[in-house]
């Protein structure tokens, strides 16, 4: 009787056990930020589609896919917004170009049904290409014109940063702990050798005055030669460093996965002050109005004075947080919740009101 | 909720998924072999539990007969059965709920691995970034060696076996360790049980393989074949012996009689000795002979069974 109450046990352990497993492309959720249009702003929902927002009042104007069509598998990398059309980065493998009015499909690639590995990064437009980091490790770059690829590059393993392109050289991290810089038209390593880092890195990096500044999950922020890929300073925290980093030009800002706030300086990599929200956090900071603008996934969005790290104000957007990036144009900062809303919140000048909100959830 | 999470996490997933990572960074670099080098230290921390569970089964295989005797006499007063069966267990050394040991200790070693294993293999950023919390902030090299390479042979252990040899490994060697471990049947309703069992869990172990990540499926292989030596070791190889040549069971029947033979001389046997005036001495020896052949008959007998636990 006993051994037939465990073999019954083990049955039920297994049952539970293989209900929980999820396969490679599980349905996911994602977390894109915000791409700012002149009169529409663009977010990937955690539903699986884009969707195209009035930036006056929120209201839905379009969707990719369409209603009635099936959702995609995911969309976590903000997508690029350039000459009229939106590139989307999918959690199916596929970069998608829409027109921007009506997000419908101009191209994808690949343009067949290939499996393809997943895009968590986001995309980056310039000079006509299109260049993004994909889990199967590559790096590529597409005619924005019609998706015709241009050159890849190989990584040792996923690639989830999004890149930053700057004097005709693309930066980009990737999980086997090396930053690349790589001619943007030709897609060559333009440094002898790659950076190394002690972990893994899928921030995006920030390159100003010929630096490079990267945060890993070794738990540093490395300052590195723009031309060279030397390291110039490193500063060790005490979290992963997953979000981008943001600078008023004095300072660097950092968030780390702890929720700890940090203000670096950009010369020496010293530590200014630190401010800790003590929630979780993975959506990079941002500058609104002079103000440094940082949230957590304990929803909170915190207006912090570069100078000191002093709060200035704060404002609740839902007990499930944010993870996606925070995404201003100047004056109204957009945030993609964890609870399936979009916030539009003014904070340039002083103020804090909410412009519109609106749920992602279809039919809602 | 929040406390059992809590007590879960701290006493159970995070020390499992730094161990994990610890032994990954400094022996190896490789998930599998990390799995492999886990098994084997988990089995030898549960060594003693599994050597008592085996040597409770044995006891509780050698007190069948004298169990049955009970059900018979006592059948009808199930309280004066209770109270005699418990009896003989204390007598005999034995702890009814021995042998489930060291398999309720497995399940929380099971759903903290599958966890672990699908933390540290993590199949989308959310779970890698969730990742980020569970790792100890005092061990820098967990921090520098994620995400994990989840590639060991043909397998991603992140993924299910995309061919069924995981899950014919799994279904083998569990068949194998249920086979040396079933005692032997005391009627003919707990022989059919046995039967059932015997190929009961290897299949529904090798079915449900097919959907888990093969790190949890490679563990129990593992774990099996560690569990297989280690019943080998103490109790024999019993019916997996293939190589051993089997003795016919002689019935019970034949034995008695063979036994009571060897205890007291026939009739016969007793004329023909006083007829013949046989020495008292000649006549123990044919009684010694006797006897030896009743003892060869019974050990015959019983080697026919799985003596094991």
């Amino acid at each position: 009787m006993k051994r037939i109450t465990l073999v019954l046990l083990s049955l039920v352990l297994l049952s539970v056990l293989a209900g929980c497993t999820g396969g490679q492309f599980v349905a996911s959720s994602g977390w894109s930020g915000v791409a700012i249009g002149s009169d529409l702003v663009y977010v990937g929902a955690r539903s699986g589609r884009m969707l195209a927002l009035n930036t006056s009042n929120g209201d839905q104007r379009a969707s990719f896919p369409q209603a009635g069509q099936d959702p995609l598998s995911g969309l976590y990398g903000t997508p690029a917004l350039t000459n009229g059309l939106l590139y989307v980065p999918g959690y199916d493998g596929r970069i998608y170009a829409l027109d921007a009015a009506n997000l419908s499909q101009k191209w994808r690639y690949p343009s067949d049904e290939t499996k393809v590995k997943p895009v968590v990064g986001g995309v980056v437009v310039a000079d006509g290409l299109v260049v993004y980091g994909g889990e199967d490790g590559y790096v590529r770059a597409l005619q924005a014109s019609n998706g015709g690829k241009v050159w890849e590059f190989k990584t040792g393993n996923k690639v989830w940063s999004t890149p930053t392109v700057a004097g005709g050289v693309v930066y980009i991290g990737s999980l086997d702990h090396k930053l690349y810089a790589l001619d943007l038209r030709k897609g060559t390593s333009v440094w002898t050798k790659p950076f190394q880092a002690d972990g893994a890195i899928v921030a995006m990096p920030l390159v100003l005055n010929g630096r490079v500044y990267i945060g890993s999950f070794d738990r540093r922020v490395y300052a590195v030669d723009a031309g060279t890929g030397q390291s110039v300073w490193s500063f060790q925290g005490t979290a992963w460093f997953w979000g981008g980093l943001v600078t008023d030009g004095k300072r660097l800002f950092a968030v780390d996965t702890r929720g700890v706030v940090r203000a670096l300086d950009m010369a020496t990599g010293q530590q200014v002050w630190q401010f800790d929200m003590q929630r979780q956090a993975f959506s990079s900071p941002i500058l609104v109005g002079g103000n440094l603008v940082v949230t957590s996934d304990g929803g909170i969005i915190y207006v912090l004075t570069p100078d000191t790290g002093s709060q200035v104000s704060s404002y609740n957007v839902g007990d499930k947080g944010v993870q996606a990036p925070l995404t201003t144009d100047g004056q109204v900062v957009y945030v993609n919740g964890m609870d399936k809303r979009v916030w539009a919140i003014r904070m340039g000048g002083g103020q804090q009101d909410k412009v519109w909100q609106v749920s992602t959830e279809p039919g809602k | 909720m929040e406390i059992i999470s809590l007590l879960w996490n701290n006493i159970i997933l995070n020390p499992m998924e730094n161990s994990l990572v610890l032994i990954y960074a400094y022996l190896g670099r490789n998930f599998g072999i990390t799995i492999l080098i886990f098994t084997v230290i988990v089995r030898l921390l549960t060594l003693p539990l599994t050597l008592r569970q085996i040597r409770s089964t044995q006891k509780m295989s050698e007190i069948q007969p004298k169990l049955q005797a009970l059900q018979k006499r006592y059948g009808k007063d199930r309280t004066r059965l209770s109270q005699e069966t418990m009896r003989l267990y204390k007598e005999a050394g034995v702890n009814p709920i021995g042998c489930l040991g060291p398999m309720v200790i497995q399940f929380p070693i099971w759903i903290g691995l599958y966890i672990a294993i699908t933390a540290l293999l993590p199949t989308s950023p959310e779970r890698l970034a969730a990742l980020s919390n569970h790792l100890y902030s005092w061990l820098p090299v967990a921090h520098q060696v994620v995400p994990l390479n989840s590639h060991f042979l043909w397998l991603d252990l992140a993924l299910p076996d995309p061919l069924p040899i995981l899950a014919v490994l799994v279904g083998v060697s569990m068949w194998a360790m249920q086979k040396m471990s079933t005692p032997p049947a005391a009627n003919p309703q707990q022989a059919s049980t046995n039967r059932m069992l015997l190929w009961m869990m290897p299949f529904m172990f090798a079915f449900f393989t097919i959907s888990l990540p093969t790190g949890l499926p490679l563990y129990w292989t593992v774990s099996n074949v560690i569990g297989i030596v280690i019943q080998g070791s103490v109790t024999g190889w019993g019916e997996l012996a293939f190589w051993k040549k089997k003795e016919q069971p002689i019935p019970a029947a034949v034995a008695a009689i063979s036994e009571s033979e060897a205890q007291s001389p026939s009739e016969e046997e007793s004329v023909n000795e006083e007829q013949a005036g046989t020495s008292g001495d000649q006549r123990q020896d044919d009684r010694g002979s006797r006897r030896s052949r009743a003892q060869r008959a019974r050990r015959r007998s019983r080697g026919s069974h799985n003596r094991g636990p």
